[in-house]
């Protein structure tokens, strides 16, 4: 009996809650067979991989400590993406918060100063908000492709970020080791959770969403932001372009590196090499997943920090190997997008 | 069992802790063992930097878990995570601190600070971290002395190679990657003078890729013998397809190249592992340095491959029973670094807190030193 996709009149309520639900349903098969097929119980993984680390308040905080980068990156993603601003480099104006905050430690890694670390966080928004300026800067006067130049000034960031952790602001006592000096007390955000990495930085990651979701909803930019799906209803607007492609870069530039000076002088506690391998492009994915929308934000975010921490847990459980938890992230992860496909469409059948 | 240990001598060990600046010296000083509520059968952790793989670094250390499992059975319960970035390893230290894991091994340099974190966190958890140098009342360190083996690959180099060129692929600038650079070259021109040693730097530990793209620039710069400090196949792999010959690090890699491994070096963990958690299981712990060399097992020489000429096959057996006796100092003068500077005059030696802390090439090695 042949199926076809049929657009619904409207987005189907009923599956935007459903088709998350069918698609974890969906993946808990594919993995019971992946594990099976490894030689694990199917039903002892999905478990470590997906709902151990929840049992435990240390799992909770790991969970949260994960998620909150993503958050706050995804949360200023949302705003580019809906006003379709493709600001693809995020990862890049994260690295250059964090680059910029890092700044002040290297040069003064005694201080005790109260303002240290206060200057480090603004600092870290300046920095990922200058970095977006550049992609903004040419697409509004030189109309280039801001998917081509945020993405590769990615690059650029990465080797900036590694000519200074290799280079002139290696720690002079890491033997050789690449990676700044260690953060002190003064600059470093506080941990509120003992014996976890939970510290204030995530707190005030998770406050951006909401805040999102209100300048969305009540102030003109927002409203700017939600008419540019339609380029008539913009020009109708009389809403210039350039202004909404310069806003919805610096908001979600600035976003990330505040995001990434929260990691360094968070759990990371220092600049390193590595910084970005936690955060990468999973915001882009994290902001997708919230079907664009602040608040869905949250626990796109909470489940992406969850699969990183399952994977870990399901290593130290039951020995499944790194890349055998990563695969089934992937496979849950592409259930959830491709059932999207149910809130639009509905299957019918092909009347011959 | 003692002598599986070399213990660095106390004077290394206060040099390493002045430069770092803040060590706990009453838990080095103290003779007492150091002491937490085991709960039986002890559970143990081994935190891996790259994927366990089927050759180097992390799958030595795996051998060394399997090894120590099957000799104490169910005293203890261990497992491994592996491929764990730097920036990822405290979250993952803490996860195994806080699900009943009373001993931890953290296996790479990188994982020092991380480690020593946590350990001030989870009094009642013991660490072990290999290559490192800071210690903690409840955090040891373990580290092998590859550059015995690494002097012995140089005397089998030099004896083998015809275009009496060199090349060495390297992952950081760190004194561990010194040490081995240089013992290989005093080894190298021990039986060619002429030799020399060409380096590139890859920047990292596990990349199968980058370390592929140098050994081919290597290739094709005319070096006949490749030797690298990284840990993936890929270096021998390309040795093997050109018809040259390469050192093999951290595994018998005989397997990839059957033809062009002519020795090399093999990590071997197992007795230190078993060693240290019967420590833990009766109580007997205490945070120590490490630091075992071809005499204790931690580091093995490679099968020497039948190219290699009878004379030179004796002159290495002779230099490691005399390396394992004591009776031969590898570093010992004269010795010269890149800019032909007198570092080590004739009859002295470099002493084990300069080793420790080493950070130049000797002459003879060609490139930058960082």
């Amino acid at each position: 009996m042949p199926l076809r996709l049929q657009r619904r009149a409207r987005p189907s309520f009923a599956m935007r809650l459903g088709a998350p639900l069918l698609a974890v349903l969906v993946a808990a098969v594919i993995a019971c067979g992946l594990l099976a097929a490894s030689g694990k119980a199917p039903l002892d993984g999905f478990y470590a991989l997906f709902l151990a680390p929840l049992t435990q308040a240390s799992g909770w905080a790991d969970v949260l400590t994960k998620s909150a980068p993503l958050a706050l990156i995804g949360a200023g993603l949302v705003v580019a993406f809906r006003s379709r601003v493709w600001n693809i480099g995020a990862q890049g104006q994260y690295i250059a918060g964090a680059v910029l905050g890092s700044a002040l430690v290297v040069h003064m890694p005694e201080s005790s100063a109260g303002w240290l670390l206060p200057s480090m966080i603004v600092l870290g928004v300046i920095g990922g908000l200058l970095y977006a300026a550049i992609p903004a800067f040419l697409s509004t006067r030189f109309n280039a492709n801001v998917i081509l130049t945020s993405l590769m000034f990615d690059y650029v960031a990465l080797a900036g970020l590694h000519y200074l952790t290799f280079g002139p602001w290696r720690d002079p006592s890491s033997y050789g080791f690449p990676g700044s000096v260690s953060f002190q007390d003064a600059a470093s955000l506080p941990v509120i959770w003992a014996h976890t990495q939970f510290g204030l930085g995530a707190v005030f990651a998770f406050l951006a969403a909401p805040l999102i979701w209100i300048l969305l909803r009540s102030t003109l930019f927002g409203f700017q932001v939600r008419v540019s799906a339609s380029d008539e209803a913009s020009t109708y607007a009389g809403f210039s372009r350039p202004r909404v492609v310069w806003m919805a870069l610096l908001l979600s530039g600035a976003l990330a590196g505040l995001a990434g000076l929260m990691q360094v002088a968070g759990p990371i506690n220092q600049l390193r090499p590595d910084i970005y391998s936690e955060v990468g492009f999973s915001a882009i994915i994290v902001a997708y997943l919230g079907q664009l929308n602040p608040l869905g934000v949250l626990p796109a975010a909470l489940l992406v920090g969850l699969f990183s921490v399952g994977a870990n847990n399901a290593q130290i459980t039951l020995g499944l190997s790194s890349s055998l938890g990563q695969l089934l992230q992937g496979v849950l992860l592409f259930t959830l997008l491709a059932s999207n496909v149910l809130v639009n469409y509905r299957l019918a059948k092909v009347s011959s | 069992m003692s002598t599986r240990r070399d213990f660095l001598k106390t004077a290394a060990g206060l040099a390493a802790a002045s430069a770092m600046g803040g060590l706990p010296m009453s838990a080095m000083a103290a003779d007492g063992y150091y002491k937490i509520p085991l709960k039986k059968p002890l559970k143990i952790g081994f935190v891996y930097i790259d994927p366990i793989g089927n050759i180097g670094w992390s799958y030595q250390h795996e051998l060394g878990r399997k090894h120590m499992q099957e000799v104490l059975g169910d005293q203890v319960q261990s497992v491994a995570v592996e491929n764990v970035a730097d920036a990822r390893a405290e979250a993952v230290f803490r996860q195994l601190a806080s699900s009943g894991h009373q001993l931890i091994f953290t296996t790479s340099f990188s994982f020092m600070n991380p480690t020593l974190k946590v350990a001030k966190e989870f009094p009642n958890v013991i660490f072990e971290q290999a290559t490192g140098f800071k210690t903690a009342p409840n955090m040891g360190n373990y580290n092998g002395r590859f550059y015995e083996a690494q002097y012995l690959s140089g005397l089998v180099a030099g004896a083998m190679t015809k275009s009496n060129k060199i090349g060495f692929i390297l992952p950081f600038p760190i004194p561990e990657v010194y040490r081995v650079v240089d013992a290989f070259t005093i080894g190298l021109h021990e039986t060619n003078p002429k030799a020399t040693v060409s380096t590139v730097w890859v920047n990292t530990w596990y990349d199968p890729g980058k370390e592929r793209e140098a050994a081919q620039t290597l290739v094709a710069s005319g070096v006949d013998v490749i030797a690298t400090h990284t840990d993936s196949p890929a270096p021998m792999q390309v040795a093997e397809s050109h018809g040259i010959y390469a050192i093999a690090q951290d595994s018998n890699q005989i397997k990839y190249g059957p033809k062009a491994q002519l020795t090399g070096v093999i990590d071997n963990w197992g007795p230190y592992y078993v060693e240290t958690a019967r420590r833990v299981l009766e109580g007997r712990w205490k945070p120590e340095s490490t630091w075992g060399g071809l005499k204790s097992g931690i580091v093995q020489l490679a099968p020497l491959s039948p190219a290699v000429p009878k004379d030179i096959a004796d002159l290495v057996m002779k230099r490691k029973a005399e390396i394992e006796n004591g009776t031969f100092n590898i570093f010992t003068g004269p010795l010269y670094d890149q800019s032909g500077k007198l570092k080590v005059p004739a009859g002295k030696s470099l002493s084990e807190g300069e080793l420790l802390g080493l950070q130049w090439f000797v002459k003879g090695v060609e490139g930058k030193a960082s």
